[in-house]
């Protein structure tokens, strides 16, 4: 009896030890990790959000400058959408970019005020590439949030649609920005939380809950859908939205990023995370430069870059009705990854989706 | 003393010899710089886990001593896990599942049990640093293996040039346990070859 | 729902086969695959286990874990719960199936280092799944486990009769038949017509 009192014991205290020491361990990583994550996505969304070219019209007076990990220091001066100095302090491994080749490729930029990333030799595009990492620092984000919820009609069961609230966020808050049906949420660790609607607050509703013509269920508005749209400025000039999407793939969600610029056209897809077979639907971020080529010239799209995933840069510039694979609509233009259609079909419909989305989005700003 | 250590790299290699953690070994093996990861990974979790139990093997009661054994590599495991993910990232990704799949690698628990639970701190160290050693040249071997022919390059960096066709299959399952099979057929061929002309 | 289901277990069982394709529970496939009964033995116990693991893994994770914040905990809570679930089975076994638990002998034991228990619990848990279909995946992934098994154990027990050269004998001509059965499994992947 003693025995199994001790043994016990002994074995309860290095679980508490072991949990102490866990905590510990991770009160140091935790920061770290989540302070890298945050600084990745923001270097994609803005990255993203600057496409594959630098248009000189974008950017207002002022000093644009970047530090990197390596110690190249780069400052650009812009003034009357003119590049009128340029700083670039240690070259690390590229010691053969020298003053001349940085004054002749200024001095190209500045003639057609607008650099396209798919034309450039090895080593403009090194410059190109530091030049939009000191540019893209000053892109200023304001934050929406979309919230979808499903509904029914009170008489009629068979109509169905969402209602589309749309808040501003500023730092935890939510500014509403229609409010006929007054409902309320609050932002809590990134989420949103439902106070109430119609001036009643949440505990006081039942499980139906009648909203205009139509009625959803508090799960609903609990639990619901949402998007967060990045809105990127420069300036005063607005640069576009980026948002996250997660549409089911073949192996899982398959998370991407969109931006979408102010016109209806789609400025980029980046993929971060999926589980797609390795060589078929994986070939999703497979670059392949003879790819891009041929997909260029056969959609007449000149905005794709070489060192990208060929399948991702079909997307850049098509609005809502391209948005289809070839093989499920004529005006579609995204030809889909050979022996691949779920996976490709998943993308493209999850980012027509999206772009509808935030064309009602556009309509409310 | 120094047999301690060549033992576990040797004679009682982990994946040739004694096939254990089999798991990682063909999951992880996809490309050199995996194995280098997934080893040094493993090797310290081995290290941390058999210093201890050897330090604590007076108090350790011997009826518990399995539910003990499993809290303490876990510890180490979730500090590997986390540390990994907060210094070094993109290994962190690529070995993936694999990183928490440590605590159930058999080649630690039973170093534990047949040794450090049994013997003094020094040889538990050698012991630990032999079959971690041991088992990331093993990963590394078949690590590189697969990526030449499956990838056509060594630790991220080309080498076959740009007309070679790789061989997916390679870094697909199929190419893990062939490579795996092989190894181990040529290696037993050859001590056993060894054997016969001492 | 249950069409989700459905897509879990083909998925889990043929075209994601947890031992063939995602190199989960290697060591006991090597290690039991040698005689038939066993292999069928071992699959039942591992399915059993895996099923309740899932569930109660599951559990933990979603009103323990994450409403105190303690994520880092993942991986020491959930190899315990395992390795207590599994000295239940033994237990059981051996008071009421003790037939069962001497053919398993020292094996019952080692299905807490199954990578594939602790692998399913994980792996659920980064699929978002909910509590049903974590728990359909668990059995799913146990079925999967077994079929590989017994594909295994049925074709080395024709092996041993056969006239292997001597340094393929045992475990090496084992996994190159499992290569063979891994590229099998491959032509799955077009089952759910990508």
């Amino acid at each position: 009896m003693f025995n199994i009192i001790k043994m016990t014991v002994i074995l309860t205290l290095f679980c508490i030890i072991s949990a102490g020491s866990l905590a510990f361990v991770n009160n140091k990583t935790s920061p770290v990790i989540e302070a890298r994550s945050h600084t990745e996505e923001d270097s994609a969304r803005r990255n993203l959000l600057m496409g594959n070219k630098i248009d000189l019209l974008d950017f207002s007076d002022d000093n644009y400058t970047y530090e990197d990990s390596n110690g190249t220091k780069v400052s650009i001066n812009i003034k009357k959408h003119k590049i009128k100095a340029v700083n670039i302090v240690n070259l690390k491994g590229h010691d053969e970019i020298t003053r001349d080749t940085i004054d002749n490729f200024v001095n190209q930029v500045n003639k057609e005020q607008r650099i396209i990333a798919t034309d450039l030799n090895d080593n403009q595009k090194f410059l190109f590439t530091i030049m939009k990492n000191a540019l893209k620092s000053k892109i200023e984000f304001e934050r929406y949030i979309l919230i979808r919820i499903p509904m029914i009609h009170k008489n009629d069961t068979t109509k169905k649609w969402d209602i589309i609230k749309a808040f501003k966020i500023k730092d935890n808050d939510l500014f509403p920005l229609n409010n006929d049906q007054m409902i309320a949420y609050k932002l809590s660790a990134g989420k949103p939380v439902f106070i109430g609607v119609g001036g009643k607050i949440a505990r006081e509703l039942s499980n139906k809950v009648n909203i205009g013509d139509g009625y959803t269920n508090i799960k609903s508005l609990t639990n619901p859908k949402y998007s967060i749209y990045y809105v990127g400025h420069i300036g005063s000039t607005e640069l576009g939205v980026v948002t996250t999407c997660s549409p089911k793939g073949y192996g899982g969600p398959i998370n991407f990023l969109a931006a979408f610029d102010f016109t209806g056209k789609v400025k980029g897809v980046k993929v971060l995370s999926m589980n797609e077979t390795p060589g078929l639907g994986a070939k999703a971020i497979e670059i392949n430069p003879i790819m891009v080529e041929k997909k260029s010239a056969k959609f007449q799209n000149t905005n794709m870059d070489k060192n990208k995933p060929w399948f991702t840069e079909q997307f850049n510039s098509l609005s809502l009705d391209e948005l289809y694979l070839t093989k499920d609509n004529p005006e579609g233009k995204v030809d889909a990854i050979t022996a691949a259609t779920i996976t490709s079909r998943a993308i493209t419909n999850g980012l027509r989706e999206k772009m509808g989305e935030f064309l009602k989005l556009r309509k409310m700003l | 003393m120094a047999n301690q250590f060549t033992r576990g790299i040797f004679e009682e290699n982990p994946t040739f010899k004694l096939i254990l953690g089999m798991c990682p070994t063909l999951a992880v093996t996809t490309s050199a710089i995996n194995g280098v990861g997934m080893g040094i990974a493993t090797t310290v979790v081995l290290l941390g886990s058999n210093i201890l139990i050897s330090l604590l093997r007076k108090i350790i009661p011997e009826k518990i001593r399995i539910p003990i054994f499993i809290v303490i590599i876990a510890s180490f495991v979730t500090i590997v896990d986390l540390c990994m993910n907060a210094y070094t990232p993109e290994l962190h990704k690529s070995l993936g599942i694999f990183i928490p799949l440590i605590v159930v690698n058999c080649i630690i628990l039973g170093r534990a049990e047949a040794y450090a639970f049994k013997n003094g701190v020094f040889g538990s160290i050698l012991d630990a640093l032999g079959m971690g050693v041991g088992f990331t040249l093993s990963l590394t071997s078949i690590g590189i293996i697969r990526e030449i022919l499956g990838n056509g390059s060594i630790f991220g960096h080309s080498i076959m040039g740009s007309g070679f066709k790789p061989a997916i299959m390679m870094v697909l399952p199929p190419g893990a346990f062939l490579t795996l099979g092989l190894m181990m057929a040529i290696i037993t061929y050859i001590s056993n070859k060894n054997k016969r002309s001492i | 729902m249950l069409e989700q289901l459905v897509l879990i277990i083909i998925s889990t069982v043929f075209v994601n086969n947890f031992v063939l394709s995602r190199f989960l529970g290697i060591c006991p496939f090597i290690g039991v695959s040698k005689k038939l009964e066993t292999a069928l033995g071992m699959g039942g116990a591992v399915t059993f286990v895996m099923a309740l693991a899932s569930a109660v893994t599951w559990l933990i994770q979603q009103y323990i874990l994450i409403p105190f914040n303690l994520q880092y905990l993942q991986t020491i809570s959930f190899i315990l719960v395992i390795a207590s679930l599994v000295q239940f089975v033994e237990l059981f076994l051996q008071k009421y199936v003790t037939a069962l638990y001497q053919a398993l002998g020292v094996f019952l034991p080692l299905i807490t280092t199954n990578c594939a228990v602790l692998g399913v619990s994980i792996l659920n848990i980064q699929k978002n799944y909910k509590f049903i279909p974590a728990v359909t995946s668990g059995i799913g992934a146990a079925i999967g486990f077994t079929l590989a098994l017994v594909l295994m154990a049925g074709i080395r027990e024709r092996l041993e009769l056969a006239d292997i050269p001597k340094p393929l004998q045992g475990v090496p001509i084992a996994f190159i038949t499992a290569a063979l059965l891994a590229t099998a499994f491959m032509g799955f992947s077009g089952m759910l017509a990508e």
